[in-house]
């Protein structure tokens, strides 16, 4: 505050108190008497000595006031340096101005945070430091405040940006306040550098709207319901999902929406969630007002406002999948189909020994009847053998209806030993015809499964059909015989077919189970891929090993449950 | 009234074993069953008098094979096979191979018995060429080396003179050569004894 350092005499203070009359010489430091020589002349005294006569003044008084105000500029110095450092140690730039609007006083912050030197702005009008475009509008307004109106406006708080020395802008707060001296009035301004608080949040602000973009553009539905079971939030995807318009269901409650209403199986889901708190996820079906239904996968998890709901739209991938299966059931019933052919000679035998049986005792009986002395009891054993016979013939066409006739795959429980067994019986004529010898080792202590029957008669056929055609290439078979075997594993069964065939070359172990690779020369390539597709839709597994003597065993294992 | 011969059958179906045998039975067969082919090695009746019906496929030993070894053996038993499913392939070889017939089940009951029937002739007909055989060979034993000789000679139409003259007599001696040939063979002319003597040449 240079201005108001105000180092000018005071010259009323320089007026004697009037004349006053000393005797004795004026001493050299008359000022510590109190006394000041104004005028004098020599004179000779009584004695004869030469004296000077004098007029002095009194400036006791003088010196008084003098001391002490001495000592308040010494005060007033002291405070200035306390202000002075208080000015210069401000965390916060500070700019003093004066009514003119030129800047008088600046501390290092200044220079800090707008890089100019101290030196360059004083006397510089304050309006340097701002952006040119707001210059003209701030004089205006300093001068409204140097009138006095801006006066009780002054010590608000306003963010304003500043401009740095080398032109960029920089966001201030900044606060006012006003000191007037006898020089004037002082604007004091004080700034606070934003520049961090709004890169925070301008980092929020970003981070936000890259949330709501992301929220109201993502693939996935994302609904949030309040404990009342009401709509709180639903982004665009979720809206589609409620075939309804953005915004359209927030406020209503489900139970108003769903036309399931209140036993709705989601509303039961939303209400378990809330309850325990435990998150799920589920995949269910929903059918709109027109019939129409959709599949859709629900992440119901616990948030703060209730339940938040991520949808994910699952129709198409449904369809695929049920598109596929069909396929997949399709050519399995295919390969059942071909399977059949290959056996339909020995299925041909198979069913012509019970008509010939019955053919046989239903001539007899005629035979008999003929004669005059025929007994009733002989053609009762006739008849009561040609109903067993018919018994046998229809059990063949039942086993092989059910594996020409079923697509749809049904899992049933299951006892394998009987499955194994019954395979032995449909390709009883075949081995036979092939000379092969089939022996059974079951363990009796095994399980029922839950599995398709037919479907894994249909690979344990191909496999026993396999292992009859690799003993059938094989040069010198040392003997015919297919063993197939049943055993408990750890988590299931295992059931394997050894043959003492030719064996797998090991590099084609794997690849056997290739769709359309085959070493048979009228062969589609497809038994074992669709015998693996099986396998492995009840959850187990099927491979191919070379025995350590002749030939090759193929094994499957079946858990003991199998999930639908 | 039995029919002279038996039926034996071989199958390894019990219910078809038992029906069969009992129309057979009711037709006046006297049958014999098999469960296998072995059963049937083992009964010792590979020579007997009637036919055998076979099935084809059997575990262990299949009818061919059992037939194959009937064959090798010279057995005259007829053969009739019996299949369930039976192919052009394995019906011609059998055939080939001289089956008295090639049956597919179900068979009517007429074309069964008249299978049996014709077998039951040829097995009695190749019965009865058999005793004639034996009965030849039995003559034919009874020739002395040289009125063998001179039966081989007069059957080529050779004349009495030219025989003596190879075999370095007279012709008179060939003369009472060829009446014991003739008494012998216990034929009336020299056309009967060409006849019998081709008939049997093979033997």
């Amino acid at each position: 505050m240079t201005n108001t350092e105000n180092n000018a005499p005071h010259q009323k203070d320089n007026q004697p108190h009037g004349p006053q009359y000393a005797r004795t010489p004026v001493p050299d430091d008359c000022n510590e008497a109190g006394l000041e020589p104004l005028s004098g002349m020599p004179v000779t005294g009584k004695d004869g000595q030469q004296y000077i006569w004098s007029r002095v003044a009194d400036i006791a008084e003088r010196q008084l006031v003098e001391q002490e105000r001495a000592a308040a500029l010494e005060l007033l110095s002291i405070n200035k340096a306390k202000l002075k450092a208080i000015f210069e140690s401000s965390p916060e730039p500070i700019i003093i101005s004066d009514d003119t609007g030129n800047i008088t006083m600046a501390n290092r912050q200044v220079t800090r945070l707008l890089g100019y030197a101290i030196d360059e702005l004083i006397g510089k009008p304050i309006e340097m430091l701002m952006p040119l475009r707001y210059r003209p509008a701030h004089v205006a307004l300093r001068q409204g405040f140097e009138i006095g109106t801006g006066a009780r406006t002054m010590a608000f708080n306003r963010e304003v940006k500043a401009c740095h020395q080398d032109g960029h802008e920089i966001d201030v707060e900044i606060s006012l306040s006003s000191i007037d001296d006898q020089s004037g009035r002082l604007i004091v301004s004080s700034m606070h550098d934003l520049t961090e608080r709004k890169n925070t949040e301008r980092v929020i602000r970003e981070s936000e709207y890259r949330f709501h973009q992301l929220m109201e553009n993502m693939s996935e539905g994302y609904t949030v319901i309040d404990p009342e079971m009401r709509y709180a939030y639903q982004n665009k995807t979720a809206a589609a999902h409620s075939r309804s318009e953005p915004g359209q269901l927030i406020g209503k409650k489900i139970v108003e929406v769903h036309p399931q209403g209140e036993n709705s199986e989601l509303l039961l889901l939303l209400q378990r969630v809330m309850a325990s708190q435990v998150a799920e996820i589920v995949e269910t079906s929903f059918t709109y007002q027109n019939g129409s239904v959709a599949w859709f996968e629900l992440h119901v998890a616990p948030v703060p406002e209730g339940v938040s709901v991520l949808s994910v739209e699952t129709t198409q991938r449904r369809q695929t999948e049920l598109e596929l299966e069909q396929k997949r059931s399709f050519v399995t019933y295919l390969s059942r189909l071909a399977i059949l052919g290959e056996l339909s000679g020995a299925i041909a035998h198979e069913l012509n020994q019970p008509l010939m049986s019955i053919l046989m005792n239903a001539e007899s009986a005629k035979v008999l009847l003929a004669r005059k002395n025929h007994s009733a009891s002989e053609v009762d054993e006739i008849l009561t053998e040609i109903v067993e016979e018919d018994v046998r013939a229809s059990g063949i066409i039942q086993r092989l209806r059910t594996l020409f006739a079923q697509q749809e795959v049904i899992n049933h429980e299951v006892d394998i030993n009987e499955l194994v067994t019954d395979v032995g019986k449909i390709l009883k004529n075949e081995l036979v015809n092939r000379g092969i010898r089939l022996q059974l080792q079951l363990d009796a202590t095994i399980p029922t499964l839950n599995i398709d029957r037919i479907q894994i008669e249909q690979v344990l056929i191909n496999l026993i059909m396999n292992a009859c055609d690799a003993m059938e290439t094989n040069g010198a078979p040392v003997e015919y015989t297919v063993i197939c075997t049943t055993s408990t594993e750890q988590h299931g069964v295992k059931v394997s077919v050894t043959d003492s065939g030719a064996g797998i070359a090991p590099e084609l172990l794997t690849k056997i189970f290739d769709s359309f690779y085959t070493t048979k020369k009228q062969g589609m390539g497809l038994g074992l891929s669709i015998c693996r597709t099986i396998i492995t839709a009840h959850a187990g597994a099927l491979w191919a090993e070379n025995n350590a003597g002749a030939g090759s065993s193929f094994h499957f294992t079946l858990p003991l449950r199998v999930q639908p | 009234m039995t029919i002279p011969g038996r039926v034996f059958l071989v199958d390894d179906q019990p219910a078809l074993r038992k029906a069969m045998a009992r129309l057979l039975t009711l037709e006046n067969f006297v049958v014999v069953t098999f469960a296998s082919a072995q059963e049937f090695v083992d009964s010792g009746n590979l020579s007997a008098m009637g036919c055998l019906i076979l099935d084809l496929s059997m575990p262990d030993m299949s009818g061919m094979e059992l037939y194959q070894m009937l064959l090798d053996k010279k057995c005259s038993l007829p053969v009739i096979f019996l299949t369930g499913h039976g192919s052009i392939e394995t019906g011609v070889k059998a055939m080939k191979l001289g089956a008295a017939d090639f049956l597919t089940k179900p068979v009517q009951k007429e074309e069964l018995l008249s299978a049996i029937r014709s077998a039951f002739e040829k097995n009695r007909l190749s019965r009865e060429a058999g005793l004639k055989r034996d009965e030849f060979n039995q003559r034919l034993a009874s020739l002395t080396p040289r009125e063998r000789d001179v039966l081989h000679q007069i059957i080529t139409g050779r004349l009495n003179k030219q025989i003596a003259a190879d075999l370095g007599t007279v012709e008179q001696t060939v003369k009472i050569h060829r009446a014991r040939v003739m008494m012998k063979m216990k034929v009336h002319s020299l056309a009967e004894l060409v006849k019998t003597v081709e008939e049997f040449k093979s033997a």
